[in-house]
């Protein structure tokens, strides 16, 4: 048997179809009929809608259909709280609010008939900042909040929220924050800003839907949760999900920016009312304006320490601003109250994390949701702690950060914890300590994530009649490399077959068992498992039939050089191929299935008070610390990363290739979140959304990046493997914040980075 | 008011009738079917849609269809040949350069015109050819080695 495929360099199984331009993309598909599709936005902020009408568009030739709330039944969705309405009808509530869909023969006719659909809008007053939304005096962006519906599990904190901006509240206590912050030797608190930003696949939105003669809906789209997707169109269309396909074609890349269900039961609704497949493609401004976004932050962290350095108390209060709807945002809340404290022993902390609605788009889970904001200014606070004790920031971090079974923000007892390994290694590697020239620094942040569990898949592993294997699975492929990279690994050595005989089909709704979604850090952990479980069941099938002919017991088997032999009996062998012939005509065909679920850790309410957190334990988390090298030219302010060096605990890396390409992207995400994106509004309206405006690096613009991957093993994750997509994206920007403090001596408490703010924090310094 | 014209695309010749405002990359996907070629932001900032005409790497979102008339154009279904796939594309493939996807046909068209003038060339030289296609996914580590061990003629 293969045992090495695991923890192989492999190519991933779709690698030569994406360099030839073979992949099939959602936007690529073409049916007979295809007609285009376009919506009409709000161009206001804050509206409301007197009248619609769409006649004149419906005249011009070539206009198909013209879709609005009249078509559609009359019911609000979403995910966790449902305050989504497809098509508006009363209200408008940002810039970019979807109003029509308009079908046409073409293009350029539907952006024709969109201009032609006359809107009557009552222009009413926008709240664009959070922090004015929270004031009782503001204006309800949501008048029927309390009328609102949420799912079940949610239902006790949503009620605490209902009618107000302030749209969801978690919280931890735990300890005494007042009595630990009166009994600290300092006292430090500050406050740090991080803007709304964008995941910016380079791929946009992009969805095909097409009705059939039965009034089937299948919809390809560009998500990372078809299967969400199903149930979200379902409701909204009042269809049994029996008669709507959600297929996932390979996402030109997520980030969370198609995270969730959104406007899939749109242009199934233009469809369904064009009889006529339909293509709609988002442009870059509108993927800018309208799609899922980063939420900006404000964090504000006061903490006490000890002259030894011993951190005794910490408060954190982190303000989300989550746009016009709720989306995903108790989600990111629960997440940003277990990043903003940090990964540190403290025995006393507080935390309070508001999600706010504002006149603005709806704000996402993007990739490692709410973790970078909140580390960035956890981790610069840390460094100015370090200072206060007069510690270096490496030493004050390994004085206070976890240890295998010492407890997290919420009392979890953590298990597989490789923080300190990959802080030391990472601070060697980088040579920390010795000495740079002027205006170079080097800075350290840590970070902690999850890997989503709780939410299940199943896989069926089908052994062909040549030994060949074919896996259906319901995972995505959004570039992350689980489902071709990974997968395939552990049919290869469970099987102990060669990746070139695995096929993987994957991601249809109809033809592919359940998964919830490429988010979380979710898919190899929970995939894995579920693969695996499906082989074991082919092999179990392969020795009942083997037991039979053999006439022995299936315990007394062994599979081993693509034999089935009696144990100790090597002579008395059948060859699996002759099993595999042979399975249609005696058993039936080989087909295993593996179903896969696990709750995250319990957490124990004796340890801490939580409230509003759909996560208040982390499962198999991942540790990562980066250290960053930076030059800052005093004259400019302009900031050059000179090196990241990233170590990453992943339990086990399944496919080293595909780890270290999670690593680079993300640290590459982190640069640009720490120096230059921002998406800017003015009055509600994005201004630079666009690639030139808003700037992610270049191949031009990035440093040297270092990987080391530290494999401490989770106890219940698949070989020991932990989430890998998210987590290196999120200690980045603290990491580079804090090299250009130790560079300048300046402390820039807003990302990102720019010059303008190095500057003005150079000149504060004196 | 569209227009009959002629063009050459991965060394066949196509009739095809277009408007006055059709890109080169609409024509491409749309008519054509050569799907390969991808959209990122249609505004010439991405790389996503550069495909290699007369030799130099464009972004066919900002040539009108009409200017491709009388040029050879070459998009990424024209790289592999009979032999198979192109020692950038194996390289892509072996390296993990290769994500999502969706930026990859740009680069290798980018990365490909490169090699067709400089055979070997430095990294600087590497990074300035790509310096307008845009990857989210990869922190463009894996394509910069990947593009170095084709022109090495490294496996
Ligand atoms: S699509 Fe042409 S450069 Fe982006
Ligand atoms: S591989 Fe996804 S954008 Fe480059």
């Amino acid at each position: 048997m293969a045992t090495s495929a695991l923890g192989s360099r492999s190519p991933r199984l779709d690698a030569a179809d994406k360099t030839t331009g073979k992949a099939i993309f959602a936007g690529d598909l073409a049916l007979p009929g295809l007609a285009w599709g376009k919506f009409l936005l709000s161009p206001h902020a804050h509206a409301r809608i007197r009248r619609i009408d769409t006649t004149r568009a419906e005249q011009l030739p070539g206009v198909i259909a013209v879709v609005t709330h009249r078509d559609v039944p009359d019911v609000l969705v979403g995910e966790l709280v449902k305050d989504i309405r497809l098509f508006q009808k009363d209200k408008v509530r940002y810039i970019g609010d979807i109003v029509a869909g308009v079908v046409a023969e073409d293009l350029r006719t539907a952006e024709e008939a969109v201009k032609l659909i006359e809107v009557d809008y009552e222009v009413l007053p926008a709240v664009t900042d959070a922090e004015e939304a929270m004031k009782p005096s503001s204006p309800l962006i949501h008048e029927e909040h309390k009328s609102y519906q949420t799912i079940p599990p949610l239902a006790e904190a949503f009620k605490a929220v209902q009618g107000h901006n302030i749209c969801w509240h978690t919280e931890i206590r735990k300890g005494d924050v007042e009595r630990g912050l009166a009994e600290a030797d300092h006292v430090l608190e500050e406050t740090y800003t991080a803007p709304m930003g964008h995941g910016a696949p380079i791929e946009p939105h992009a969805l095909v839907a097409s009705v059939d003669a039965q009034g089937k809906v299948t919809v390809w789209t560009a998500t990372q949760v078809p299967f969400v997707c199903r149930e979200q169109v379902a409701e909204a269309l009042h269809l049994p999900m029996s008669k709507v396909r959600i297929i996932a074609p390979p996402i030109g890349g997520g980030f969370g920016a198609k995270c969730q269900a959104w406007v899939e039961p749109n242009v199934a609704a233009m469809a369904i009312k064009a009889r006529r497949p339909v293509k709609l493609l988002f442009t870059r401004e509108e993927e800018f304006m309208i799609g899922q976004p980063r939420h900006p932050a404000k964090v504000h962290v006061k903490s006490g320490v000890k002259k030894d350095g011993t951190l005794v108390a910490r408060q954190v209060r982190v303000i989300l601003d989550t746009g016009y709807s709720t989306m995903l945002g108790p989600i990111v809340s629960s997440l940003g109250s277990m990043c903003a404290p940090g990964t540190y022993r403290i025995p006393n902390l507080a935390v309070d994390v508001d999600v706010v609605f504002t006149n603005k788009p709806s704000c996402s889970a993007v990739r490692g949701p709410a973790g970078p904001q909140t580390v960035f200014a956890v981790e610069s606070h840390t460094d100015h702690l370090a200072k206060l004790v007069g510690m270096d920031p490496v030493e004050f971090r390994l004085k206070n950060c976890w240890d295998e079974g010492d407890e997290g923000p919420t009392g979890q007892i953590l298990q597989g914890v490789g923080l300190k390994e990959a802080l030391r290694r990472a601070a060697e590697k980088a040579e920390w300590g010795r000495p740079l020239p002027p205006n170079h620094g080097r800075g350290v942040a840590l970070a902690w994530w999850l890997t989503l569990a709780g939410f299940g898949c199943a896989v069926t592993v089908t052994l062909n009649e040549d030994g060949s294997v074919t896996l259906q699975t319901g995972a995505v492929d959004h570039g992350t490399g689980s489902t071709f990279g990974g997968l395939p690994l552990v049919i290869a050595e469970e099987l102990g077959i060669e990746t070139d005989q695995i096929s993987v089909i994957n991601s249809d709704t109809d033809t592919t068992p359940f998964d919830y979604g490429g988010v979380g850090s979710r898919t190899t952990f929970n995939q894995a498992h579920a693969v695996r479980l499906a082989v074991q069941d082919v092999k179990r099938q392969l020795f009942e039939r083997a037991g039979q002919m053999l006439e022995v017991s299936p315990d007394d088997l062994e599979m081993k050089g693509g034999k089935i032999a009696v144990r100790g009996v090597p002579d008395k062998a059948i060859p699996v191929l002759m099993l595999t012939h042979l399975a249609p005509f005696t058993g039936g065909p080989i087909v295993g299935r593996g179903t896969f679920n696990t709750p995250p850790p319990a957490f124990d309410p004796k340890k801490a008070t939580v409230k509003g957190s759909v996560s208040p334990t982390f499962n198999a988390p991942s540790f990562g610390a980066q250290v960053a090298e930076v030059e800052v030219d005093p004259e400019t302010g302009n900031i050059t990363v000179k090196k990241v060096v990233a170590a990453l605990d992943v339990g086990r890396a399944l496919n080293p290739l595909g780890v270290e390409g999670q690593i680079h992207g993300g640290v590459v995400q982190g640069i640009g979140i720490a120096l230059t994106e921002r998406s800017e509004f003015s009055e509600g309206r994005m201004v630079n959304p666009n690639f030139v405006d808003f700037k992610i690096p270049l191949i031009t613009d990035i440093p040297p990046i270092e990987t080391i991957v530290v494999e401490n093993p989770a106890d219940n994750g698949p070989y020991g493997a932990k989430g890998v997509g998210e987590p290196p994206v999120i200690p980045t920007a603290g990491a580079i914040a804090n090299a250009v403090c130790a560079a300048t001596g300046a402390r820039v408490r807003d990302l990102p980075l720019t010059p303008e703010r190095v500057l003005e924090a150079l000149r504060r310094r004196g | 008011m569209k227009e009959l014209i002629t063009l050459r695309v991965n060394g066949r010749g196509h009739e095809v009738r277009v408007a006055p405002w059709d890109t080169l990359l609409d024509v491409l996907r749309n008519e054509l079917g050569l799907t390969g070629t991808k959209e990122g932001c249609g505004e010439g900032d991405c790389g996503a849609c550069t495909v290699v005409m007369d030799g130099r790497a464009v972004t066919s979102c900002l040539v009108l269809a009409r200017e491709g008339q009388g040029r050879e154009i070459q998009t990424i279904e024209g790289l592999a040949s009979d032999h198979g796939l192109h020692p950038l594309q194996e390289a892509f493939v072996r390296y993990g350069a290769v994500q999502c996807g969706f930026c990859i046909p740009g680069m290798l068209m980018s990365a490909k015109a490169l090699l067709d003038v400089t055979p070997r060339p430095t990294e600087g030289e590497v990074r300035a050819a790509l310096a307008g296609n845009l990857c989210r996914c990869t922190g463009y580590v894996k394509i910069v080695e990947a593009v170095m061990a084709a022109a090495a003629g490294r496996r």
